[in-house]
This record gives structure tokens, C-alpha cells and sequence, in this order.
């Protein structure tokens, strides 16, 4: 018996490439959207910081702006900068 | 006569010429009285109604004998008025009272005589030339009704040469002179007559509506009703009016026949009729049938008979029964049931817009259909794919809906619930505003959630399946957009997301396809196959089993290879791949037969094994691909189906060597997939039961609760304070599911019923409350 492929037509789940699983501000899954997009993925992405926490974009972003002084990670309250 | 002749002669030759006028009339009128008249009316009761057509012969005879007295006066009044110079009395004017005078004395004897079997024997008559004169109008108001033009409707007989209804009419004529001499023309006439319309409208109906047809009816029943019927009385009605002006008698001129409630009643009894034949016989052929039983005019005979006669529950009991008998029976499949419900809801709804009488007479389909498993994925199915639900319908429902509400009282259009409506105790209790189609095939479940939690499984199951041709993304969307209209946002979000990845996915289909042009493949057998792929959001869709294996190497190359350029184009992100879904396209080349198979990645997986080696155990099979052994026994039987594999002993799996009976799965692909995701939805419905389990232990909950601090309550109360505090105001739960959960709490002795109020059990109620309840407790006060 010989199998020759002729078609492949896959499914596949995305993931962002975490160390958690949800955002600890808005407590929802990564691979869903913020509380406040509606679409998850690219409207609504993941930023890492160099603390290692990851968080919801639109989510920290507010965090941060909210901040009168430090611009601090709300989980280790270490100085927040965002890896690239 | 020969007696009467004797006596008169004994008369004359004793002179006694005062008797001969006395002894004359009182002879004749006993003799017409007690011979003629009573030979008369026994021949008529006695004939068999078969051969109507010898009565007037009867008639005749009657008449004869009459002449034959009259013809008799004369001589003898001739020779007495020769002979003895004697002027008796006018002939004429005695003969015309003579049979009405014998009349009027049977009477006074025998009371009943006009009641009894004569009576009825006379409706019989009437009709009888009655049909004979209409038929002749039938002929051409009735053509297109009456399915045999060539011969007569009445006798038939061919209308060329053999139709006698002409010459009936003139026997009808006869009978209705004797009749008048008799007396009993205006006596028998009014009521008699329309007897008689009323038979043949009935028997006419019943011959014409026999057999189902789409065709209206009416128009045409009322044409002959005009031409043949109404004339026919109206000759009546002259010869009664002729007779009253002959004959002044007071008592007579009383009966007369009033044409125009005539008219107005016969015309009832045509309404009448048609409802009985149609309505109560045909409604199920007119629901089947249904697009074509509108346009031609069935319906519209039927909801003309409704406005006027009402009687709307023969029609009610017809669909019931029919349903019953026809449809709600476990051998016949829910799509002819829904399909048949549908059309039921269409055509009672046209009927009578209130939907008073579609909710009474589907109650029944909506039970049985709530209770079959696979209601909802008809449902769902058939919006989509056959077209039974038209988008449209679903846009204009939604509209009716919305302004039914709001402008309900304001609106000239407004009726009134027909009268039925009281009889339904469970329609009372819930004033629906829009019973339009869509939310009649919701209300089987009650509320809206289960149906949308299953169109979004449906709709994942065929964006899975990985036939990208078989989901219109458009229309999809169109239909999401319609359902959210109708249900919210709320449950449908999800879609918006299934449906953005799918176009996202054909979008990084084609820049992966570019990205691995300039990368080389690890195997060689696989460059230049296509590849799609679908990336989900998995947190938007109903879950997506994810049981991974050990993918044979070109199907685990090809996935290495996508997922890499993925992730240089979307960075932070991976993919992972589920082998139960998606499709691989397979040519199997064995014993010199070359054979395409299409099936999922899991299919493939395990054909690949068996090139290795052609006999493996399941056990092997579970090892060498990572995954349980009930995964590969489920799955295993598509292979053995398609007789490329053969269980040689228990579990142990032999590639065959005979290919003759080998067949390809790629034109009965569908029932293979679909037999994988009946599996799999399999394990999510179950599920369900336990859900509304659960919702019920919150509702009991929350009723202990108020019934420990109110101690009793009655079910409307119950429901009002769920509605507040348990429902949010969102759940769509009736007041009938509140029942039925507390009554399965009666019945397990948890909860006491007494005289509409529900109270908890002696030992329960002095029991301490809990936190919760004492929480509880509060709202409650």
C-alpha cells in the first residue's frame, strides 16, 4: 500500500507565547479579548514586560496611565517597561 | 262511486232532491278522505326513497282519481240538471276544496300524519327535483369543481342524449299543482323546501370537497348557489304567492316563504358545510400542501367560513388529531415533523392572525418535539441549508414583532382573541406579544438559549469539518446579524469571532503559502501540496477537543512548517492543532486500484500505521500514536467500513490483501465525519441535563427560602419573586417551568399543594435556617 497526500486542510488553536494564562487586570484568558474588544488577537494584544508579567495591552495601558508617579507592574510592583 | 251512484239513484227516485247536495259532498269527501287520500299518503311513506323517481307517479294517480270525480260531477250534474231540472252546486270551486277539506279532516283524525315519514318523504321530493334543477346550473357555475363535465352531476347520464332533468321539472310541476289542490303546498313549502336546500347544499358540498383540492371552492358554490338554488325557491315562492291569490284563506296565507333570510340562512349552511368538509377533514392535506393550498384558495375559502361560521375548534381538532395520528409517532423523522409544524404554524396563522388556534392545536407538536433529542439541530439545519425557514420571513417576523407591541391598541387592525382562546388555561397565564414562526419554534424549548448555544455548535461543526466550500461566510454572517436582532448580543458574540477567524484564516492561508515558497520543505513528498489551515480563537468557540498524537511525519512536517511561518508573522503567537478536525485529502494506491479518501488528520494517522506493517492491536496502535485506545477504536471502524482493514482476531487490525471490495469514502464522505462529530457533540449534550439540574436547585433553593419565611405562598407569587430575584429578569422561564419544578418537589414530599398554596413540610419548616437562606430571607422582606 502506497499513500500519496493530496490536500491538507488542518484546524489549528493560537496561543500567545505566555508565562500565564489569564491577564491579572482584567482576569480574563490571554487568548481571549480585554473586557473592553471585541475581537481577540490582533485588536487585542499581549505586551510582555521585562518583569516577566504579561498583560492585555489595552489593560495595562490604563494601568500605567492611571499611575500619577511610578509607572510600576501591578503584580510585582517593580518598574513597568515593555519588551518589544 | 258505484255506492254513492246507488244512493243518489234511491234519492231521486224517492224525490228526496234536498239530500242530493248534502249526501253528495259528505260522499265524496269520505271517499277522497278515506280511499284516495289514505291510499295516497301510504304509497308515499311506503316507497323506498331509492327510485324517487316514481313518486310523482303517485302523484298522478291522485290527481287522476280527482279528475276522475270531477269528470263524474260533471255527467251527473248534466243529467240531473236535464232530467229533473236540477241546479246543483259550482263544480269547480267544490273540487278545489274538496281535497283540502279531506286534508284538513285526516288531520283532525291522525295528528302527526304531517310530521311522520310523509314529511320527511316530501324532503326527499324536494331535494330530489331540487338536485335535478341545480345540477343543470351546476354544469357551468361548478365546471372547474365537478371533475366529469360530460356527464350530468345528478343522474349520470351523459348530457347529449341520456339526461331526464328537464323532463323532471315537468313532474315537479304536477306535483306541485297537486299539491296546491291538496292544500299542502305553503304547509309543506317553507319548511320542506328548505329542508330540502339544506340537503342538497350538504350532499352537493360533500360530493364536491370528497377529494382534497388546492382549489377554492366558494366562489364557484356561490354562483351555483345563486343560479341553481335561489331560483329554484324563488319558483317556489311563485307558485305559493299564485295559490294564495286563488285561494284567500287566512290561516294559509301565514306560510309564505321569505326569500331573502332564506338566502341569508342557506348561504350560513354553504359556510357551514365547507368548514365541515374542508376544516374538519382536510387540514392536514392543507398543511402538507401548504404553499400551494394558498395560492389556490383553499385557505381562502377556509378563512372566509372562520370569519363567519367560527367553529374554529373542528379545525383545531383536525390538526390535533391528524398530527397525532399521522406525524407524532417515534419511526418519523423531526425534519417531516418540524416541516409539517411549520407549515402548521403558517397556515393557522393565516387563518387567524391572534395565533389563538395555532397555539391550541400545536401544543402538542411542540411537547413531542421538545422531547426528541435532535429538534434543535433540525431546526438550526434547515434555516440554513433547505431553505424551509426563509431569511426573509425571519427579517419580517422580527418587524411584526416589534411593532405588535408597541402601537397593539392603537393599531385599526387589531382583533380580538377568538373565543377559543379562553379554553386554553396554559395560554392564559402567558400573554405572548410576537407569535411569529421563529419564536413558536423557540417556545419548544421555552427560552432562546439552548437554541442559540446549539446554531453556534452547528455552525462550528461545518467550519471544522474543513470543506471550506460548504459555509457561505455571508450568508452566515447575514444570520448571525438576524439572530442577534431577535436574541440579543449576548450569546451570539462568540459568532462574530468563529466568522472573523474563519476570513482571518483564508487571509494567513495565503501569506503562508508565500512565506513557505522561499522555505525549503524537510520532505520532499509533501511540497506543493496545499494546505489550509483554520486558526480558531478557541476561548470563542464551543469547545474544540484537543487530544493530540503522534501525527505520521508528512502531516507532522506540514504543521511544523505552517506553524513556523505563523509565528515569523504573527510574533508572541503559536499554534496548536487539533487531528480530529480539519480534512486530508488521501489517494491510496493498493492491489493496483488507486482510491481518494477524504478524513480527518486522526483518519490519516492511523492508515499511515499500516503502511509500516499491515497487521497492528489497538494497544500498539494507542502506543505508537499517543493516544487511548477507545480514540482508535471509534476510529478505526471507518477504515474497516471502507474494507481496507479487517479485524483478524479481537483488536488486531490486518491491511487487506483482496481489494475488490474496497470503496472509496470521498462520495460518502459525509456520514464518516459526521458520525465523528454525533460522537463528540454526544459528550457536550450530555452536559446538558445536568445544567438545568442545576439551574432547578437554584430555583428550589430560592422557593425554600421565601417559604421559610413566608410559610406559604402561591405560584404566582413564587413566580413574580423568581422573576426579581432569581431570574434577573433575563431568564425566559415561564411560569409553567416554575410549576413543573415545583410539582416534582410535591410529588417527592419536599414541598405540601393545599388549596393553591404551596407550603413546606412540618419537619422542614422549623428546621434552622442557613446563611444562604437567611440571606435569602431578606430579599424577600
Amino acid at each position: 500500500m502506497r499513500i500519496r497526500l493530496k490536500e491538507f486542510n488542518g484546524v489549528a488553536v493560537w496561543k500567545w507565547v505566555t508565562n500565564d494564562d489569564s491577564c491579572g487586570i482584567c482576569r480574563m484568558q490571554f487568548d481571549a479579548s480585554c473586557s473592553e474588544c471585541r475581537y481577540p488577537g490582533d485588536q487585542c494584544p499581549v505586551l510582555h514586560g521585562e518583569c516577566r508579567h504579561c498583560f492585555h495591552e489595552h489593560c495595562i495601558m490604563k494601568w500605567i496611565n492611571a499611575q500619577q508617579t511610578n509607572k510600576l507592574c501591578p503584580m510585582c510592583r517593580g518598574e513597568w517597561k515593555s519588551l518589544p | 262511486m258505484d255506492r254513492l251512484n246507488t244512493i243518489i239513484n234511491d234519492l231521486i227516485i224517492s224525490n228526496e232532491f234536498d239530500l242530493i247536495i248534502p249526501v253528495i259532498k259528505a260522499g265524496l269527501l269520505t271517499l277522497v278522505r278515506d280511499r284516495y287520500l289514505s291510499e295516497f299518503i301510504t304509497t308515499i311513506e311506503q316507497i323506498a326513497s331509492q327510485p324517487i323517481n316514481t313518486y310523482h307517479i303517485a302523484f298522478v294517480n291522485f290527481n287522476k282519481q280527482l279528475i276522475d270525480i270531477e269528470n263524474y260531477l260533471k255527467t251527473l250534474f248534466q243529467t240531473l240538471e236535464n232530467q229533473y231540472n236540477l241546479k246543483l252546486f259550482d263544480i269547480q270551486d267544490f273540487m278545489i276544496k274538496l281535497p283540502y277539506n279531506a286534508v284538513k279532516e285526516q288531520l283532525l283524525h291522525t295528528t302527526n300524519i304531517i310530521k311522520s315519514t310523509f314529511y320527511e318523504k316530501f324532503i326527499d321530493i324536494f331535494e330530489y327535483y331540487l338536485a335535478a334543477y341545480a345540477s343543470q346550473h351546476a354544469r357551468i357555475a361548478c365546471a372547474e369543481l365537478l371533475k366529469n363535465t360530460t356527464t350530468c352531476s345528478f343522474c349520470k347520464l351523459t348530457l347529449s342524449s341520456g339526461c331526464k332533468c328537464v323532463e323532471l321539472q315537468e313532474q315537479f310541476d304536477i306535483i306541485m299543482f297537486i299539491l296546491k289542490r291538496l292544500g299542502l303546498l305553503s304547509r309543506v313549502c317553507q319548511s320542506a323546501a328548505l329542508a330540502a336546500c339544506r340537503h342538497r347544499i350538504t350532499n352537493f358540498i360533500k360530493q364536491i370537497c370528497e377529494q382534497y383540492s388546492s382549489h377554492a371552492c366558494l366562489p364557484h358554490l356561490e354562483q351555483w348557489f345563486e343560479t341553481g338554488i335561489i331560483t329554484w325557491v324563488s319558483i317556489l315562492e311563485l307558485h305559493c304567492t299564485n295559490y294564495r291569490d286563488n285561494n284567500d284563506d287566512k290561516e294559509q296565507s301565514t306560510f309564505k316563504i321569505d326569500l331573502s333570510s332564506c338566502r341569508t340562512e342557506l348561504k350560513h349552511h354553504i359556510y357551514k358545510c365547507v368548514m365541515n368538509e374542508r376544516g374538519a377533514r382536510h387540514m392536514f392535506q392543507i398543511i402538507i400542501d401548504y404553499p400551494e393550498s394558498r395560492a389556490g384558495g383553499v385557505l381562502d375559502d377556509l378563512k372566509r367560513c372562520v370569519s363567519i361560521v367560527g367553529k374554529r375548534h373542528l379545525i383545531i381538532d383536525n390538526v390535533r388529531h391528524e398530527f397525532n395520528k399521522r406525524l407524532l409517532h417515534p419511526g418519523v423523522g423531526t425534519t417531516e415533523i418540524l416541516a409539517a409544524f411549520i407549515n402548521a404554524i403558517r397556515v393557522l396563522r393565516y387563518l387567524d392572525s391572534t395565533g389563538v388556534m395555532m397555539e391550541l392545536a400545536c401544543h402538542n407538536v411542540k411537547q413531542f418535539l421538545a422531547r426528541r433529542e435532535d429538534t434543535i439541530r433540525v431546526i438550526v439545519s434547515n434555516m440554513n441549508e433547505h431553505g424551509v425557514l426563509e431569511l426573509n420571513e425571519l427579517t419580517q417576523a422580527d418587524g411584526v414583532a416589534n411593532t405588535r407591541s408597541s402601537q397593539c391598541f392603537l393599531d385599526d387592525e387589531w382583533e380580538p382573541e377568538p373565543i377559543e382562546a379562553l379554553t386554553a388555561p396554559e395560554r392564559a397565564l402567558r400573554p405572548s406579544h410576537s407569535r411569529d414562526l421563529m419564536s413558536m419554534l423557540v417556545s419548544i424549548y421555552g427560552h432562546a438559549e439552548l437554541f442559540v448555544e446549539e446554531y453556534i455548535h452547528m455552525l462550528a461543526d461545518r467550519m471544522l469539518s474543513g470543506q471550506s466550500n460548504k459555509v457561505d461566510i455571508e450568508h452566515e454572517g447575514r444570520y448571525v446579524d438576524l439572530l442577534k436582532q431577535r436574541f440579543g448580543d449576548g450569546g451570539l458574540q462568540g459568532c462574530d469571532v468563529m466568522l472573523k477567524d474563519y476570513v482571518d484564516s483564508r487571509l494567513m492561508n495565503d501569506l503562508v503559502k508565500k512565506q513557505l515558497a522561499h522555505v525549503h520543505f524537510p520532505l520532499a513528498s509533501t511540497a506543493g501540496v496545499p494546505i489550509n489551515t483554520l486558526i480558531i480563537s478557541s476561548q470563542y468557540w464551543p469547545e474544540v477537543k484537543f487530544s493530540p498524537i503522534d501525527l505520521p511525519d508528512e502531516l507532522k512536517a506540514i504543521q511544523v512548517a505552517y506553524t513556523t511561518a505563523y509565528e515569523t508573522l504573527k510574533p508572541h503567537r503559536t499554534l496548536h492543532w487539533s487531528p480530529n478536525y480539519g480534512q486530508v485529502n488521501l489517494e491510496i494506491e493498493i492491489g493496483g486500484k488507486t482510491l481518494e479518501f477524504s478524513v480527518t488528520p486522526f483518519h490519516a494517522a492511523i492508515i499511515y500505521k499500516f503502511q509500516e506493517k499491515e497487521t497492528w492491536t489497538i494497544s500498539d496502535l494507542s502506543s505508537s500514536l499517543k493516544c487511548s485506545t477507545a480514540c482508535i477504536r471509534k476510529r478505526i471502524n471507518l477504515w474497516q467500513n471502507c474494507g481496507l482493514l479487517k479485524e483478524e482476531a479481537k483488536d488486531t487490525f490486518r491491511l487487506v490483501e483482496d481489494t475488490s471490495k474496497v470503496a472509496s469514502n470521498s462520495s460518502s464522505q459525509a456520514p464518516a465525519l459526521l458520525s465523528v462529530d454525533v460522537d463528540d457533540m454526544n459528550v457536550e449534550h450530555q452536559a446538558e441535563p445536568d445544567k438545568k439540574e442545576h439551574e432547578h436547585t437554584i430555583v428550589c433553593n430560592f422557593v425554600f427560602a421565601m417559604l421559610r419565611s413566608k410559610t406559604s405562598l402561591t405560584l404566582e407569587r413564587i413566580y413574580s419573586l423568581l422573576c426579581v430575584y432569581a431570574f434577573h429578569g433575563q431568564h425566559e422561564r415561564t411560569l409553567i417551568d416554575v410549576r413543573n419544578i415545583l410539582d416534582a418537589k410535591v410529588k417527592s414530599n419536599q414541598l405540601l399543594y393545599t388549596d393553591g398554596f404551596y407550603t413546606l413540610p412540618p419537619n422542614q419548616g422549623t428546621t434552622s435556617t442557613s446563611p444562604v437562606s437567611a440571606n435569602e430571607n431578606m430579599l424577600v422582606d
